[in-house]
């Protein structure tokens, strides 16, 4: 059961929406609340309450999809008053303090792997407990069911919305969107609703996984990666003698308390360390595919390759060892080193 | 170097044979300017072009279906993503629209800057449009039905030969339009960090697709640089030009120091002026009217290319698969400007100094006589 149960969350978080759907009522059916143009979605996570009308609560002037969300929503205080369910059977919004609530039914629930259905009878709820399982509670225990279930249940709409999801929202607003500014809006439903305005997509379902996209991305600084070494336009290698600045792609630096000494390639570079036999502290070189800084410790580095720098044969390094081998394979290199495999033979037999 | 008195005279002997020295004058400047015009135009469309693919991608990549062009999907991108050594793709959709009534292509490009009701036209678009009333906003047909899009902005008359058939518009309407899905594109932009890994990358594709073309910054540029096939056409008639009224202008030269001018040098001679003198003379006249012409042809030629934007050079320049950098920046390769000025002031001076020496060393009774 709980893999149907599970197979059901994937097939409705990744939005590949079935009218059949248990929760689903006709739309005339349906009881919306909410005002503006965002009324037809929970504020909360953005989906359709009509699609999820059957297990909707309502609360304070919002409707959420599920009592999952009106638990976010309530921060985990049970609300005392104004709070209102779907009534499974008559499709009306009941009064949830004296709702028959069935948890744990074989009917799938939403946004939890502990479905919840509410009925204004007690005989409707029997009925329906045969039919399909589960046991029948009152709104406060429900309440502490769903809050319960809360962390396992947010855990695993995370790691759904992770798998696939952001990927897709991504995707889709990078290709069918203006720029949004997520910070604009107040809810996530409400940003949803403007997106009709700024994208051409195809489907309800591809709406939602762009405003989860944007929603749950809105306050992610995308990290900027370790920049270049910046060579100065006059530094000579040491070494060689040779302006750094001419090979930027291969420039490696050394950062000693007292100045900062670049060199053209590392070979040059392990040659001068060698020379001072001192043990350099701050030691970086230039990833070869990304051009960025990395440090040399972290470094895998590749010799015997049909590649060579302004010195002729070199090591060259990279900064994961997948990279080093895929580089190896392509371009005739004999072995991947670490930093502390290098040694004065190694140069030599270069 | 030269004493006042002489130089004096040179000026007043140069005003005295002023319409000699006006017509090489007018030869001269009309050969430099074309020259320089000619040299400032392909330098100018040069360096915008370089300097365009330099903030380009390192690799396009299109695909083909049958030789054809054909459209790319989220795959192609992430395989080539997947390639060691690449640190971003970037789908880009563009194509061409029939608008039927019209019968003419228009050209759709993707630019994410404008909003999903926008369109940004070329000056042949929007006079096409306004043939069938469509003054402010048009209507494309789609499969998803009709997409009506507002005219905010028409690409200036400057770029008018590039940008004619042009609509940008935002890709998501360049997908709904053309029928492309979402995770379709019409070109790959492929960005390579490392430029000596370019060339390697660019083979690595074609073996992984092997119906694309890979098209390396290398390449672009390249093909930039053989943009203008200078050893034939519409140049050789130019160089033709150049080189007969160089031939005439030195026959000017010449003459200068014969006939009425080799009496002239005579009567100098025999009042006493030295052979130096006299090579002094033609020189500061010469070389005035050379440097003038060069100066006043480089300045006419600049004015022309950077102020007027070439008005007829253009059109011999400038193909439709430009792109639509025309505007000239005004760049001035100095050392080509420098060859310029060698080859062509000192035969000028040499075709004149030459005669009058031979001329004053010869004997003066003949000359007189």
């Amino acid at each position: 059961m709980l893999k149907r149960i599970v197979v059901f969350l994937i097939t409705c978080l990744t939005f590949v929406w079935a009218m059949d759907m248990f929760q689903s009522v006709p739309e005339e059916k349906a009881t919306l609340i909410q005002k503006g143009d965002a009324k037809r979605y929970c504020p909360n996570c953005g989906m359709d309450l009509v699609k999820f009308y059957k297990t909707s609560y309502v609360h304070e002037e919002h409707q959420y999809c599920s009592i999952h969300c009106l638990v976010e929503a309530t921060k985990g205080v049970i609300p005392q008053k104004d709070v209102k369910v779907a009534d499974t059977k008559n499709l009306g919004l009941i009064d949830a303090y004296q709702a028959f609530i069935v948890v744990g039914s074989s009917k799938p629930g939403t946004m939890t792997m502990n479905s919840q259905y509410a009925f204004s009878s007690e005989e409707d709820a029997k009925a329906f407990q045969s039919e399909n399982g589960g046991r029948i509670v009152k709104f406060a225990e429900a309440y502490t069911i769903a809050q319960e279930d809360f962390p396992k249940d947010t855990a695993m709409i995370k790691a759904k919305r992770e798998q696939n999801v952001y990927a897709t929202g991504e995707k889709l607003y990078q290709n069918a969107c203006e720029t949004i500014d997520a910070n604009r809006f107040a809810t996530v439903a409400e940003l949803k609703v403007s997106l009709s305005k700024s994208c051409r997509l195809e489907s309800e379902g591809q709406y939602q996984a762009v405003a989860l996209y944007l929603w749950d991305h809105k306050n992610v600084v995308v990290s900027q990666s370790e920049e270049k070494i910046v060579v100065p336009k006059d530094a000579k290698c040491p070494v060689c003698g040779m302006f750094v600045a001419k090979y930027p792609q291969w420039a490696a630096m050394i950062e000693a308390p007292e100045k900062k000494i670049y060199f053209d390639g590392v070979k040059d570079m392990m040659k001068y360390i060698f020379a001072q036999k001192k043990n350099f502290e701050k030691v970086y070189v230039s990833d070869y595919y990304k051009l960025k800084k990395i440090d040399a410790r972290q470094a895998f580095f590749v010799i015997g390759a049909n590649v060579y720098g302004p010195m002729g044969s070199e090591l060259i390094p990279f900064a994961n060892e997948n990279e080093a081998n895929a580089f190896m394979k392509d371009h005739n290199g004999k072995r991947v080193l670490s930093f502390s495999e290098i040694d004065e033979k190694t140069l030599k037999s270069l | 170097m030269f004493s006042k008195n002489l130089i004096e005279y040179a000026v007043i002997l140069l005003f005295k044979d002023r319409a000699d020295h006006l017509f090489s004058f007018t030869i001269f400047t009309f050969i430099v300017s074309l020259l320089s015009a000619v040299l400032f135009v392909s330098d100018a469309i040069r360096s915008d072009l370089t300097g365009a693919a330099q903030f380009g991608p390192d690799i396009v990549v299109e695909n083909t279906l049958a030789g054809r062009a054909y459209k790319l999907n989220e795959e192609d991108r992430e395989s080539i993503a997947d390639l060691a050594g690449v640190s971003a793709v970037e789908g880009d959709v563009e194509g061409y629209y029939y608008f039927s009534q019209q019968r003419v292509w228009f050209h759709l490009i993707g630019d994410s800057s404008l909003s999903l009701r926008e369109m940004s036209v070329g000056e042949g678009v929007k006079e096409a449009m306004k043939l069938w009333h469509y003054d402010d906003a048009f209507n494309f047909f789609s499969m998803q039905g009709k997409i009506t899009l507002k005219m905010v902005k028409t690409e200036s008359k400057q770029t008018n030969i590039l940008s004619n058939d042009v609509i940008f518009m935002h890709p998501a309407n360049v997908r709904a339009i053309l029928g492309f899905k979402v995770d379709e594109y019409s070109k790959l932009l492929v960005t390579v960090p490392n430029p000596s890994e370019v060339g390697d990358i660019t083979l690595k594709i074609v073996q992984l697709l092997p119906t694309v073309k890979a098209t390396s910054k290398e390449d672009i540029q390249a093909s930039f640089r053989h943009l203008f096939y200078y050893k034939g056409g519409i140049f050789m008639i130019l160089y033709w030009v150049c080189m007969l009224a160089f031939l005439i202008l030195l026959k000017n030269q010449i003459s200068l120091a014969y006939g009425e001018k080799k009496k002239e040098i005579a009567i100098l001679r025999s009042i006493g002026y030295a052979i130096k003198d006299i090579i002094a003379l033609k020189f500061i006249q010469n070389a005035v009217v050379a440097f003038s012409a060069f100066l006043l042809g480089v300045l006419i030629a600049y004015m022309y290319v950077f102020l007027f934007q070439a008005p007829l050079l253009r059109a011999i320049f400038l193909g439709s698969e430009l792109g639509r950098s025309v505007e000239f920046t005004p760049i001035v390769d100095l050392n080509l400007l420098f060859l310029l000025f060698v080859f062509s002031v000192i035969p000028f001076l040499a075709f004149v100094i030459i005669p009058s020496w031979k001329i004053a060393i010869a004997d003066m009774s003949e000359a007189v006589r």
